[in-house]
This record gives C-alpha cells, sequence and structure tokens, in this order.
C-alpha cells in the first residue's frame, strides 16, 4: 500500500475526510461553479444524445479499456520499448515520491531553473510545484485555469476548468496584486494579461513538464489533446521535455484513438475535437524527452476486481458537472486531487481508506455519473462496493455503533412479526415527535428543512387482513 | 528489484492468471459515405468558423496568393515564419510587405517570437470538424503552430477527407513508421479558453487568429 | 436481458404474462406503515384488470437500506428473507422504482447466490408491469387537476422507467399534464443520504421544490413515494407550495370517472 504524505491530503475545506465531521458537509461550494457545472452537463448531454452512434461508442471504448487494463504488464513494455527506440528517455515510479526523485534528478542533470507545466492530473498528485520549489526550481501552472489557481495558492476546483470559483475581478485582483497590473476586469484584458506574462516564461524555460491523455503501446507515441496551446508551447519551446504518465493511460494501439479522440472532447468541453491534438512521436532531433510511468497507487485498484473499471477513466470531468453533490459541495469537499464522483471511487485506493473511506459516501446514488461516463464506468455500483469496503475495513465511517443498529434493523426486518413490533415503535415515535422540545442525531437531520410524514391510523396489512379475501379471485 | 519490475510485479499479482484473448475490434465511429469534393469543401469552410476560424475556398493559387496579399496588407504583418514545405512557400513567397523566413530545424525560441504569423501547409484536412492535419518533423516546425500570434494553413484540395477515421488510414502507416520523430498537430480552430467564468476568449496562448485557404476544384 | 437505448435509458426485456396467473404484491416498509393508500390503490387497479392478486404476509422489506450503506451481510439476511417468502410467484409487482430496482439489480451485488438474484429478477415497478407486460396505458381514470411528474433516478436509470408513467397519466381523463423542468435531477432523498448529509439533501430537495412551483401543477406524482415524502415534506415548509398536493401515481391511476 503506497503511502501519501499526510501534508499533502490535508486541505482547506475538505468537509468529508474529517471523522469527527459526522457527514454533515454543507452545500457550500461556489454558486458560480454549480451553476457552470450544470449548464455544461446539460449541453453536452445534449449534443452526446444527438449523436445516433453515441452508446455504441461508450460501450466500444470500455472494451478496450478493459483490455487494455486487464493485460496492463504487456502494454507497458510495448510501450516503454517502443518509446526508447524513438529516443525517449523511459523512467518508472512506484510512487508520487519516486516520481519527484526523478524528476529532481533530471532538473539537475540538465541544469534546470525554470519551468513551464501544461496540465497533469498526476503532477498534481505528486504537487510537483512544491517539490520543484523546495530546490529552487520555479515551475509555472501555463493552462490558464491552473495558472489562476496557482497565483492564488489555492487547489484546482474542477478537473477540466480549476478556476471556476473565481469571478473576473478575483481574477483582476490577482493580478493587481501578484503581478502588479492595474486592476480590470475585462476577459480579453485579463487573458492578453496571462498572455504576456506566459509568453515570456515559455521562451526562457529550461523544461516544459506535461501529461498525457493516452498512451499508445504499438507505436510509441503520446497523445495530448488541450484547447490553449500551452501544452504545444510548453513542450516544444524548452530543450526538455518530461511527460507524466499515470500507468492507467495506456491503450493498445493508435488504431484506437479516433474512438476516444470522438469521446473524450465532447465529454469533457462539447466540443467535435479540441483545438490541438498533438501525436508525438518520440524525441525531435537535438531535443531530450523523458517519460515517467507512475504506479502511485493504480495498482491497488488492480487487486479489486469490482474496482477495475475506475481505471479506465479518461479525465473528462463529465461525471463532475452531472452531479448535484459536486455542483453544491464544490472541489475542495473532496481533500484531494480528483473531486466528483470519480474522486469519491479513485482516491481511497490512492490514497487509502483509512483517509478517504468517507467519500463514497458522498453520493444520492442518483446514478448521473454513469449516465455520462464515456467509458461506461459503473460508477453507482462502485459507490456502493466501496461502502462496503470501507466499513468493514479500518476507515473514518467504520463504526461497531452503527454495525450493531443494522445487525438489529435485520433482526427486525428478518420475520413478520418482529417487522410489525419494530414498525409499531417507529409509528408511534414518528407521531410523539412533534412533542419533543428538539430533535436529536438522525431525527433532527430530516427535520431541520423537512416536516415528517404523517402516520395513518391503519397500516396496508391490517387493511388486507379485512378486506384481501376478495382480490384473491380475479374480478369479473 | 527495481521499480520496473516491482510494478510490472504488482500488475500481476494482482490481475492473476488471465486467458489470452484478441484485441477489441477497431471501431468504426463514424462512417464513411461517399461525399463529393465540392461539399466536402462547404463543410470544412462551414466547421472551421464554428469555432472561429476563417476558411478561404480559392480556386486557384493565383487567387490564393491575391487574396493572401490582401490579407497581409489588413493585418499589418511584416514578417512570416513559413514551413519548409512547396505549398507554404508558393502561397507565402514574394508576397510585398512580408519578409518570410524559413522555419529553422531548431531555432532558439526568442529568435522567433517576433513572426507576426506562420504559414504552415496541411497534410490533410478534415471537414467534420474543420480540422488541419500538420505534420511537423524539427522543433522548429512544431513551435511555428503555436508561436506566432497569426497561423495561415495551406492545403490543395485534394488533401481534403470527410473526418478524421478517414484520414486515419491514411495517417497511421506514416506514425508507424520506427524512423519518425516529430509530431502530428491537429489544429482546430485558433486558441481558445474558457477557465475565467466559461466566457470564451481566443488566442490565450496559441494564434488568436487561423485562417485556411483550400486551394483548388 | 438489458441493453441502453437510443435515449440512454435502460431498455429491458420482458416476460409475457399468462392470464390468470397469480401476481404476488410486494408493498415497501414505509408504504405499509405510511401510505397504505398507495397499497390499496395498487391492488384495486391490478384487480379491475382481472389480475388475481396475492399478499405474501411474511414480507418485510427489499434490504435496500443496509445494502446503500455498505452493511451488506446484514442485508443479505433480509434479501434473502424476501426469496423466500417470494420464490413462489413467477410476478412480483412493487408500487416503487426504487425498492424495484434494488430487487432486479442491486440483488446480485449484494448476493452471490443466484437463487436470490432469480427471485429478484420477478418484480417489476407498477407503471412497467402495467405497460410493457399487460400492455395497457388507459385505466379509464378520471383525475380532472394539473398534475406533474418527477421521475425517480433509480427507476429511470436502473430499470428505464420514464415514458410508461407518463403515457398512464396523459391518458387520464381531464387530466392536465405538465412537464416539470429539470425532471431528471435528482431529488435529494437518496435513503440515508438524507440524514447523512442533510444539508445537501435539502438544498437538492428545494431545487426540485422550486421546479415543481415554476410547473404550474396543482399535484406533483411520481412512481416513488420516498422521493415525494422527502420533497413534500419540503414543500409543507414553504406557504407558496402548500397548495400543491402530493400523490403517489397508483392514487391518480385508480381515480373513476
Amino acid at each position: 500500500m503506497t503511502a501519501v504524505h499526510s501534508q499533502q491530503v490535508s486541505l482547506r475545506g475538505a468537509a468529508f475526510w474529517k471523522a469527527e465531521n459526522k457527514g454533515l458537509a454543507e452545500p457550500h461550494g461556489s454558486k458560480a461553479l454549480g451553476e457552470s457545472a450544470e449548464r455544461s452537463s446539460k449541453h453536452n448531454r445534449q449534443i452526446a444524445m444527438a449523436i445516433p452512434y453515441w452508446e455504441e461508442w461508450r460501450e466500444a471504448a470500455h472494451q478496450i479499456k478493459r483490455y487494455a487494463i486487464f493485460h496492463l504488464d504487456d502494454l507497458l513494455v510495448q510501450f516503454e520499448k517502443n518509446l526508447t527506440a524513438r529516443g525517449c528517455i523511459v523512467l518508472w515510479a512506484k510512487d508520487a515520491e519516486e516520481a519527484n526523485q526523478h524528476l529532481l534528478n533530471i532538473v539537475k542533470k540538465h541544469n534546470v531553473k525554470t519551468v513551464v507545466k501544461s496540465k497533469s492530473m498526476v503532477s498534481e498528485e505528486m504537487e510537483v510545484n512544491h517539490v520543484l520549489a523546495s530546490v529552487g526550481v520555479k515551475a509555472l501552472e501555463t493552462d490558464l485555469g491552473e495558472y489562476l489557481v496557482q497565483l492564488a495558492g489555492q487547489r484546482p476546483t474542477h478537473i477540466v476548468t480549476p478556476a471556476l470559483h473565481l469571478s473576473a475581478s478575483d481574477v483582476g485582483r490577482l493580478f493587481a496584486e501578484k503581478l502588479g497590473e492595474p486592476f480590470t476586469s475585462e476577459h480579453e484584458k485579463l487573458t492578453d494579461i496571462a498572455r504576456r506574462h506566459l509568453r515570456e516564461e515559455y521562451l526562457r524555460a529550461d523544461m516544459g513538464i506535461s501529461g498525457c491523455n493516452f498512451g499508445l503501446a504499438d507505436t510509441g507515441a503520446i497523445c495530448i489533446v488541450e484547447n490553449e496551446g500551452n501544452a504545444g508551447l510548453s513542450i516544444s519551446a524548452p530543450p526538455v521535455h518530461v511527460a507524466l504518465i499515470g500507468i492507467e493511460k495506456v491503450i493498445p494501439s493508435i488504431d484506437y484513438l479516433p474512438q476516444f479522440l470522438n469521446l473524450l472532447a465532447r465529454s469533457g468541453t462539447g466540443q467535435k475535437l479540441t483545438t490541438y491534438t498533438h501525436i508525438i512521436h518520440g524525441a525531435t532531433p537535438g531535443r531530450t524527452f523523458y517519460v515517467i510511468l507512475i504506479d502511485n497507487g493504480r495498482t491497488n485498484v488492480l487487486k479489486d476486481p469490482a474496482a477495475r473499471t475506475a481505471l479506465f477513466c479518461i479525465r473528462c470531468g463529465a461525471c463532475l458537472n452531472a452531479c448535484p453533490v459536486y455542483r453544491r459541495v464544490g472541489g475542495w469537499a473532496y481533500g484531494w486531487v480528483y473531486p466528483g464522483p470519480i474522486g469519491s471511487i479513485l482516491t481511497p485506493h490512492l490514497v487509502g481508506f483509512d483517509q478517504a473511506g468517507k467519500l463514497p459516501f458522498a453520493s444520492s446514488l442518483c446514478g448521473a455519473c454513469g449516465e455520462v461516463c464515456p467509458v461506461k464506468i459503473d460508477i453507482p455500483h462502485q459507490l456502493v462496493h466501496l461502502r462496503h469496503r470501507a466499513v468493514n475495513t479500518k476507515s473514518p465511517v467504520r463504526s461497531p455503533l452503527e454495525r450493531l443498529i443494522w445487525n438489529a434493523w435485520s433482526w427486525a426486518m428478518g420475520g413478520p412479526l418482529r417487522y410489525r413490533l419494530t414498525m409499531g415503535f417507529v409509528r408511534i415515535g414518528v407521531r410523539l415527535a412533534k412533542f419533543l422540545p428538539f430533535h436529536p442525531a438522525q431525527l433532527g437531520a430530516w427535520t431541520r428543512g423537512r416536516d415528517l410524514p404523517l402516520v395513518p391510523p391503519t397500516t396496508f396489512r391490517s387493511w388486507w387482513r379485512r378486506y384481501g379475501k376478495r382480490f384473491q379471485q380475479p374480478s369479473g | 528489484m527495481n521499480s520496473r519490475e516491482i510494478i510490472l510485479q504488482r500488475i500481476r499479482d494482482n490481475l492473476g492468471p488471465r486467458t489470452p484473448e484478441a484485441p477489441p475490434p477497431v471501431p468504426t465511429v463514424w462512417p464513411r459515405t461517399q461525399v463529393d469534393r465540392g461539399t466536402l469543401a462547404r463543410r470544412f469552410v462551414e466547421e472551421l468558423q464554428a469555432v472561429h476560424g476563417e476558411a478561404i475556398l480559392c480556386p486557384s493559387w493565383d487567387a490564393a496568393r491575391q487574396d493572401f496579399q490582401r490579407l497581409v496588407r489588413d493585418a499589418g504583418w511584416k514578417q512570416g515564419l513559413v514551413l519548409d514545405r512547396p505549398e507554404a512557400w508558393r502561397l507565402a513567397s514574394d508576397i510585398s510587405d512580408l519578409e518570410v523566413h524559413r522555419v529553422p530545424e531548431d531555432p532558439p525560441p526568442r529568435d522567433i517570437e517576433p513572426m507576426a504569423v506562420s504559414v504552415l501547409q496541411a497534410d490533410w484536412l478534415l471537414a467534420d470538424t474543420g480540422s488541419s492535419v500538420i505534420i511537423c518533423n524539427y522543433p522548429g516546425e512544431r513551435l511555428a503552430c503555436y508561436l506566432p500570434p497569426a497561423c495561415v494553413i495551406v492545403a490543395t484540395a485534394d488533401k481534403l477527407r470527410e473526418h478524421l477515421p478517414a484520414a486515419w488510414e491514411e495517417m497511421v502507416p506514416l506514425a508507424r513508421q520506427p524512423e519518425r520523430r516529430g509530431e502530428f498537430v491537429i489544429i482546430t480552430g485558433p486558441s481558445r479558453t474558457a477557465d475565467i467564468e466559461k466566457i470564451l476568449i481566443l488566442g490565450v496562448h496559441g494564434p488568436k487568429r487561423l485562417v485556411v485557404y483550400v486551394i483548388g476544384e | 436481458m438489458v441493453r441502453i437505448g437510443e435515449n440512454g435509458l435502460p431498455q429491458w426485456d420482458y416476460p409475457t404474462y399468462d392470464r390468470g396467473e397469480k401476481v404476488a404484491l410486494f408493498i415497501p416498509c414505509y408504504i405499509d406503515q405510511f401510505y397504505p393508500q398507495i397499497a390499496e390503490a395498487t391492488a384495486e387497479i391490478l384487480h379491475r384488470l382481472g389480475i388475481p392478486l396475492v399478499f405474501p404476509e411474511e414480507q418485510t422489506c427489499c434490504g435496500q437500506p443496509a445494502f446503500n450503506s455498505g452493511y451488506w451481510e446484514e442485508a443479505r439476511r433480509v434479501i434473502r428473507h424476501f426469496a423466500k417468502v417470494f420464490r413462489p410467484y413467477r410476478y412480483i409487482v412493487c408500487p416503487s422504482g426504487s425498492c424495484s430496482a434494488m430487487c432486479r439489480v442491486f440483488f446480485g451485488q449484494a448476493d452471490p447466490d443466484p437463487a436470490t438474484t432469480e427471485v429478484g429478477s420477478r418484480v417489476f415497478e407498477l407503471t412497467e408491469f402495467l405497460v410493457n407486460i399487460l400492455g395497457v396505458t388507459d385505466l379509464g381514470a378520471r383525475f380532472p387537476h394539473k398534475v406533474t411528474m418527477h421521475s425517480g433516478c433509480h427507476g429511470r436509470r436502473e430499470l428505464g422507467i420514464f415514458d410508461q408513467p407518463i403515457s398512464l397519466l396523459k391518458n387520464v381523463k381531464d387530466l392536465v399534464y405538465c412537464e416539470l423542468p429539470n425532471i431528471e435531477e435528482c431529488c435529494g432523498f437518496g435513503g440515508t443520504f438524507s440524514v447523512k448529509m442533510p444539508g445537501t439533501s435539502i438544498a437538492m430537495g428545494e431545487t426540485k421544490a422550486a421546479n415543481i412551483l415554476r410547473s404550474g401543477a396543482d399535484v406533483v406524482t411520481s412512481v416513488d413515494i420516498s422521493c415525494l415524502m422527502h420533497v413534500g415534506g419540503i414543500m409543507r415548509r414553504k406557504p407558496e407550495m402548500r397548495h400543491i398536493r402530493v400523490m403517489h401515481i397508483a392514487e391518480i391511476l385508480n381515480t373513476r370517472g
């Protein structure tokens, strides 16, 4: 079990982590984020439903990913071989710590002082920017949203649009404070400021770090998609390029790429294709290209046969946009790199149930996530499966008291007489509730915003006992 | 055991014994239909415009060069970076008021920073998405796609394909060549972002303006 | 058995109904205890269609609350009791989308015993039994009111229940069907979620209630009274919504003209 340093996972507002915060995570997320996520979700869903092949596409992608995960060892070996044949230097990292160590070695070897970085979720797992800063290397996020949260000293709140919680005025104030720019809240002007500052960084950077959307095992190529052009600049301007690749990103063949490109752009941003799709074949002459293949807990997911589909994720963010809980509580409530439904089913494996066991409970099990996932991850089934694991292992939700209650409940529901007895008490309790001066625990959780149901004088059972006979014969 | 062995062993241990199986069939994605070139060209224009690019269909090279001359004058471009490809040169050479430079193989980025516009040649055009596929072999060529604030792409009409899967059949054999280095870039419109309040802004890092000339019948 | 249709919803294969075959009523615990009129209406509807009914009195619960909370060993005891009670019956009809989904979809996850899953596969929600199995969409009901429908998540996403209740409602005489804005959004009940994350649950319910108000309806209905218990509880606290009645679809379909 790979360990993650505790300082990496203690985050402001990580409501779902605290054992003492008994599930009372409040809807305090940014309203702008919620509304924007809802709009994206509706828009992208409309687009998907208008494509007659959408369900076929999802099934095809699911099967390809299933094959890839089930043959991950062979594919990684093939990928490494073909990458090396194209002049890449391939390094392997068991965990974030080792990946960072590789990075520091590369920095030392190439005398790197400044780094430009495009979006990479695995780099967030590694906390790359802090690690580089600790050796005096300035690492700048170039994706505009990531650049903004980096300037603000915050964590991203969404996989695809990291700074959605910031208004234009917030950004203006940020630029005024951190960059010494005159205040403006006009979007064009703000983007111009960012462009100017970042352009200078691309020109002088010694190294570019990128992620990778798809690793193509059969050709030794990597595919990166983006809209801003920052990834293209980050990897082609500096003399050294390091690609950080989670081991689950490998797919068997370049033949499958069009399927994923068609799904990813639509699920992520409602586009037919992203502005730039880069298919990179090794190091261009005169340049150095490192690939770091990173485990960091992904192999833990493989150990659990019911959980393996979580590794199919292509990081589109559609499940976040669709999730009514995420929309209301925001990205930070999930406490780590991955928010929303995918975060709830991945984080416990990567970070440990002892810290993240509560995450799968942050859901009403509505199933919106599973419905929109382009690779058909069975997220709702995973959520209940992980709940089952969480209550049976060391985790913030394991509770002998709750176990006792469910045991008693299953006894009560084990036979008709026990059932009637127990429900009799429940009915009395609900009737008496309005006379109580205050409502404790679960009762209070209900009544703080809702009336209790009315208790009718009879039950269906007693009705059937009196009138049920005539229903046993078909009517005339 | 080194990390490579540790990771591979973890995978084998956690997946357990596996029965051999063939990989899944390559999905069709989009069906191929018989579309004439004129329709493809029109579709290409529509799709590129939908993503805020500009597409200009020219019946001849003379018409294209004339239009490019007009473009250069209106935009006030003084220095152009041209990909070392015949069609890119054919469009961009001897245009008045435009000083053209061949893209060096591996220039220090600062040297090409002052270029106002890049002129690229597309190897395929994808009608259904308004995309241009550029094969870049050298670092300078890759940089030319992203650094200058404006980007002009030229291709003859015979490069039009219906969609990505249609072009893929021709792209893959090239990608498989073991000596291939560099990048296939698929460009679909000018650079864009919606990271601030989800408002769309063009030209955040890459080119703010993208123009594609499609030449021929 | 089930594939995803073009509308993104699962499409199940349904058995045919042999005339005269007994149908067993599965009445969820909260309906038995708090909304018996729904079960009564269900019985009346099926009786009028000439179906002989059985109510196995030893039934208790489908096990969903324990299952959703992760206590599968405990849930399994209840699920196996369910399977024992309902084993003799080929058709089991239940006026709840969420409980029916538990039986047909989640029994398999909760219990490795295929005998249990087999019984679960015979459970059908009322409207899917009427429309998909009996082929009935008009029950001769009359309900002269403006009615909107909330679509419960489990019933829709796991069982594909959506068109069936709508077509039944639209055939009710003098009923004015009002579209619910954002019909597919979760109401926030989610079983124990309603008390484990009450702040978010109530916020979701308030959004649903606001949409119900926007629909202009005087009555809100659903195939799931559990959702309506939660949203109804919220609406009762808001003066501008108190005029909106909450009724299970069985109660509306059981009205006579």
